[in-house]
């Protein structure tokens, strides 16, 4: 199984009908891309440096085209994909990976809330600062009881180009679970936050992010169970 | 300030270990008060107090500097640290520096039982 977790950017000024019909088109989109799951999320205001939308794919087996290409290829979608009259998106920025770490406590999580966060560790960063990293990090839902189901990977550049080194993903009942108990849980400021604050000298987090959380009727982090 | 028993809470403290260059203590502890202190303050961070350890400076080793900072909200400090480039202030000072670390700490009282 191999997951696609893209953020996409509008074009200016995109909106109205024109989204709507990107809309429409990208709702059980995934089929013709040959990916046996599929959700678009439109974010919420508070998402900060990922675009617009989060659109999930889960495939069986790789793709043979990258994100853009696979796009292009597919009849229904490209007019909205570049350049053309009828185009909305400027840009996907696209992750792929096998899954790899997670927790699914809440497989039957229903209208709630999926957080997502693209990073990327520096180059340079020693292998044992990368392996605390990671084990701090995905430490995060022992101590916030608001994160339901999560998932946290490293990106596979050999599936998909992109600066992204890691993919953070939690889903939450409610937008507060991340905006209220996630920001003031110690354990994140206080331990996590040490890899991503500039002015900190254990830090290996670059300081560019994309934040981004939109609303989704089913959980998404369970496909790979259900596969 | 709230205890760490609470739960959630973004308020706390801030132990910074600086070890300085042998011979630079009182140009870092200068720099510290000079350009660190006023920025640290307009972002709500309070020194609460400064030591050297050991308790002289030394004449061809390193001391260590330990800076205890309060901060009443960590997220709007961490915004305005952003904001002001303090991490600059470190990079530029670290010349004067072996080594550093950045601590955060809660108030945990003791209670006899």
């Amino acid at each position: 199984m191999i997951r696609q977790v893209a953020m996409l950017h509008l074009r200016e000024g995109a909106d109205g009908e024109a989204l709507e019909a990107f809309e429409a088109a990208m709702a059980g989109a995934h089929e013709a891309l040959g990916a046996s799951h599929g959700h678009l999320g439109r974010h919420i205001e508070g998402s900060v440096g990922g675009g617009d939308y989060t659109w999930d794919l889960l495939f069986d087996e790789a793709p043979a085209a990258d994100a853009a290409a696979l796009v292009a290829a597919a009849r229904a979608l490209a007019p909205y994909f570049g350049d053309g009259p009828q185009a909305v998106v400027a840009q996907i920025d696209a992750v792929r990976f096998a899954p790899q770490y997670g927790e699914l406590p809440e497989p039957g999580i229903r209208d709630f809330v999926k957080r997502t966060l693209f990073l990327r560790v520096e180059d340079g960063a020693e292998a044992e600062a990368l392996a605390r990293f990671e084990r701090e990090l995905m430490g995060m839902p022992r101590y916030i009881a608001s994160i339901r189901n999560w998932a946290c990977g490293r990106t596979d550049p050999a599936l998909q180009a992109t600066q992204w080194t890691h993919v953070w993903e939690q889903e939450y009942q409610a937008v507060e679970g991340l905006t209220v108990d996630y920001m003031v849980s110690p354990y994140h400021w206080g331990v996590v936050d040490g890899w991503f604050d500039m002015e900190r000298p254990q830090r290996i987090v670059s300081p560019v992010l994309a934040h981004v959380y939109c609303p989704a009727a089913s959980s998404i982090l369970g496909w790979t169970d259900e596969a | 300030m709230t205890s760490y028993e609470e739960g959630g809470i973004t308020s706390g403290y801030i132990l910074d270990r600086v070890t300085v260059q042998p011979g630079r203590l009182g140009e870092y502890r200068e720099r510290v008060a000079r350009e660190y202190l006023p920025l640290a303050r307009e972002r709500g961070m309070e020194l609460v107090g400064s030591w050297i350890e050991p308790p002289l400076e030394l004449q061809d080793e390193s001391n260590d500097l330990y800076l205890l900072w309060s901060f009443p909200e960590f997220w709007s400090m961490r915004r305005q640290s952003r904001e002001q480039g303090a991490a600059a202030w470190w990079e530029d000072s670290a010349e004067l520096t072996v080594s550093r670390e950045r601590l955060f700490l809660a108030a945990a009282e003791l209670e006899a039982s």
